[in-house]
């Protein structure tokens, strides 16, 4: 396997890994927002962060 | 209780979170991904078209994050025209729509070109179209400019297919799409020498990446359309930023896929030397001819590939003009273009003047510009728009994060829009090396939309029923004078917060700004506040004449959801440097430390902070200041040599020893030069006791009035205990002032991590 052909696929994997863990931690959070409560930027970070 | 004899109406609510994914998808598989992918060979390679696709998904969903949170916080927006308008003001929401009008008719363009395209190559593969009497090109542009007629008259007559139905034709486009993508899969494993096609893996060098990225853009617009259903869907603060973030993961995974198939789909043979050569030399058309071949029978695979593309592109077709034609009206409505483009058809209760318009800049740039140039117009103006929505997530979240009810707040904030919009800078940049036409079309739009909102819109624009009263508030100051807020809500400390206030802001020289919070229910849209603004009004006019005579003065009336939050928000924007508030004493909710209302602006507030309790008309003599070495100390006698009585008034620092080795005099030597009364009026006192409030609270009997600094242990660390100048402010029975000191910087730091 050439280096470019490497390189190339190291990207495009990372990428696709990158694009899956994005779109599994926002679910997660719309998820977690929709059980509790909306409330304002802040509110829903502490919420999410367990500070209370 | 119901009200009689009044009728109310609402909307059905019957799209899921499939319906609403699948109107994305549907949108997004338009026409960029057929006509992108025999490009994208040809320009960048087998490795540059399916990594292409794939960054380009990552720069997507960045963007699709941001739609999705700035969506759940604005439930009422249209979109980047309403964000635009949030975020930064008239100027550049007008700017917002009016390169929407432009992307989303040249995406038309683009559909109708598409659909002209492989329609006529289908009907050539036939032999039918030996009798043509001009070019093929000729007789594309003829096709073009008659699917765009035929869709604009659809849309002039009202119909548009609905969330349901459109979902089962979106779902007819991905069985196909995927299905491609199976094959293609299926091809290789049983095959592997097909993947020698992929080397040289990016035969023409990296940059040409960037150049196909900024191209093929286009093909992943259409997830941001998801928002216009929040009306018609269930539980839209969920449904709505799931189905946008699905909806790219999707399409992204689908594309990467369809484009390797394509890649692995032809083989070498005494025709075909080199497949992706062969590939990309029939550009546009690279996808259907190489599907064709993938596929048993050529005219199979090409029947295929044609009722794909003709059922994606007419959808997408419509659905663009029926967006363009939505920014123009709202263009029209808002009289920011001229108002014959908000007329209404009598007869198919149509925007047809906006629809005309449309329909003129659809035709003219279908029937003018060769499809690349079309495309690549068309996603330069996107990634013009996005970028803008990246923006304004980012000023929305820092500047109204504590004003907006949010349903998704996006993780790792700001870095997807940081990242998100320097990528898009990029690729717009390097779209140049693609079409210079579109490079001069998209600059020389702006420019237009610039002159024409400078010398026609601004003078007169006007304000529609939804626009929240809260966002019209005057400019934020300039200039560096002291600035001391006073939140006025409760009639009955108006008086004590206007003595007050006169003490501080004589000492500080400042300019006062009067703030009055209105609190609107949820129900109520906040353009209809003004019913509940009498409550307060007596005590903003009465603190007004106390004030106006000696100091610079300003009012400013606030409606808002949550006081708390209204009050910091105002705060952040009037860039004030004190803010001064009264409190009743002892709150009866067990979640708060002081109240619902004083525990966020303790915490949050990006300034001093003076909160006063029963210090009415006194004149105070004797003045307590308990220290411990926290950091709101040297504020707390500041502002006690402030409020002491100028010439008889004694400030005593006080400190409980024998908890912690703090040094009250030297903490007094190194301060007593920011205090306003002489040295000689400031004494300090240790005494040993074991438990600091009480102790404080018995000193207190003494004094007229007591000043205690805030905690300054973050929320975290704290246990379960209450603080001590906690306890003190809840028990204590004197005239009392809790300070806490601006802190810059770290109080953002502590914001956000």
């Amino acid at each position: 396997m050439d280096t470019e052909l490497a390189v190339g696929l190291s990207v495009g994997v990372a990428a696709l890994v990158l694009l899956t863990v994005l779109v599994v931690w926002c679910r997660q959070r719309i998820e977690h927002i929709a059980r509790g409560k909306a409330g304002t930027a802040r509110e829903i970070l502490r919420d999410l962060h367990g500070g209370g | 209780m119901a009200d009689k004899g009044r009728v109310t109406a609402e909307l059905s609510r019957d799209l899921t979170l499939f319906h609403i994914t699948m109107m994305g998808l549907g949108m997004m598989i338009g026409a960029g991904v057929f006509i992108g992918i025999g490009i994208s060979i040809r320009e960048s390679g087998p490795g540059g078209v399916v990594l292409s696709f794939t960054l380009n998904g990552l720069i997507a969903l960045f963007t699709a994050m941001s739609f999705a949170e700035l969506s759940s916080a604005i439930p009422r927006a249209g979109g980047a025209y309403n964000f635009a308008r949030i975020g930064f003001g008239r100027g550049t929401s007008f700017l917002a729509g009016w390169m929407e009008w432009f992307a989303s008719s040249v995406a038309g363009s683009l559909y109708a070109c598409v659909f002209a395209t492989y329609t006529l190559e289908f009907l050539a593969r036939l032999g039918l179209l030996g009798w043509l009497p001009f070019s093929l090109d000729a007789a594309e542009r003829g096709v073009a400019l008659v699917i765009a007629v035929f869709f604009i008259y659809i849309n002039y007559r009202g119909a548009s297919e609905t969330g349901k139905v459109g979902a089962f034709f979106t779902l007819g486009q991905m069985v196909f799409v995927v299905g491609i993508a199976v094959v293609g899969i299926v091809v290789a494993i049983a095959d592997p020498t097909r993947l020698e096609n992929f080397q040289p893996f990016m035969p023409h060098g990296w940059h040409k990446l960037l150049v196909t990225m900024g191209f093929i853009y286009v093909a992943f617009e259409g997830f941001e359309v998801i928002a216009q259903a929040g009306d018609e869907t269930i539980d839209p603060k969920r449904n709505i930023p799931k189905a946008m973030i699905y909806s790219v993961f999707i399409v992204t995974v689908v594309y990467a896929l369809v484009s390797f198939a394509t890649v692995v789909a032809v083989k070498p043979s005494p025709d075909i030397a080199n497949p992706i050569e062969w590939i990309g030399s029939h550009g546009k058309k690279g996808f259907g001819a190489a599907v064709a071949a993938l596929l048993p029978g050529k005219f199979l695979g090409y029947l295929l590939v044609t009722l794909a593309v003709v059922f994606s592109s007419t959808s997408a077709l419509n659905a663009t003009i029926y967006s363009a034609t939505r920014a123009s009206y709202a263009l029209g409505r808002d009289r920011m273009l001229p108002a014959i483009f908000a007329r209404i058809s009598p007869k198919t209760n149509t925007p047809y003047m906006a629809l005309a318009f449309t329909g003129a800049l659809v035709i003219l740039v279908a029937v003018a510009l060769p499809t690349e140039d079309v495309a690549s117009s068309a996603s330069i103006m996107f990634l013009f728009l996005f970028f803008l929505v990246n923006v304004c997530v980012i000023k929305i979240r820092l500047n109204m994060g504590d004003e907006l009810s949010y349903g998704f707040v996006m993780p790792l904030f700001p870095i997807p829009p940081v990242l998100a919009i320097a990528a898009q800078a990029v690729l717009a940049v390097w779209l140049v090396h693609m079409s210079f036409i579109a490079w001069i079309l998209a600059p020389v739009w702006i420019f237009a939309g610039l002159a024409i909102y400078q010398f026609y819109s601004k003078s007169r624009a006007v304000a529609t029923a939804d626009e929240i009263r809260v966002f019209e508030e005057e400019a934020a100051p300039e200039g560096d004078e002291y600035r001391v807020m006073v939140a006025v809500a409760n009639p009955r400390n108006a008086l004590e917060l206007v003595l007050n206030t006169y003490k501080l802001c004589g000492a500080k020289d400042a300019r006062v700004e009067l703030l009055h919070m209105v609190p609107v229910p949820d129900q109520v849209p906040l353009s209809d506040a003004e019913q509940y603004m009498d409550v307060g009004k007596e005590a903003m006019v009465e603190a007004m004449l106390y004030l106006a005579p000696q100091f610079p003065l300003s009012t400013t009336i606030r409606y808002c959801r949550s006081i708390a939050r209204g009050i910091i928000s105002a705060v952040r924007r009037r860039k004030a440097d004190m803010l001064i508030m009264g409190w009743h004493g002892e709150t009866q909710a067990r979640a708060f430390r002081l109240g619902s209302t004083i525990d966020p602006v303790i915490e949050r507030a990006p300034c001093n902070v003076v909160i006063l309790k029963d210090c009415g008309k006194r004149d105070f003599r004797r003045v307590l200041v308990p220290l411990a070495g926290g950091p709101n100390g040297a504020f707390a006698l500041e502002v006690a040599s402030i409020l002491a009585h100028p010439d008889e008034g004694q400030v005593v620092a006080f400190t409980v020893g024998g908890h912690r080795k703090f040094d009250i005099g030297a903490f007094l030597a190194d301060h007593v030069g920011e205090m306003h009364l002489p040295p000689d009026r400031v004494e300090a006192k240790v005494v040993a006791a074991p438990n600091v409030a009480d102790s404080i609270l018995k000193e207190a009997e003494a004094y007229d009035l007591i000043v205690i600094g805030c905690t300054g242990q973050p929320p975290a660390l704290r246990f379960g205990r209450d603080p001590v100048p906690d306890i003190v402010a809840r028990r204590c029975q004197k005239p009392l002032v809790m300070v806490r000191a601006g802190v810059g910087i770290s109080s953002f730091v502590r914001r956000w991590v």
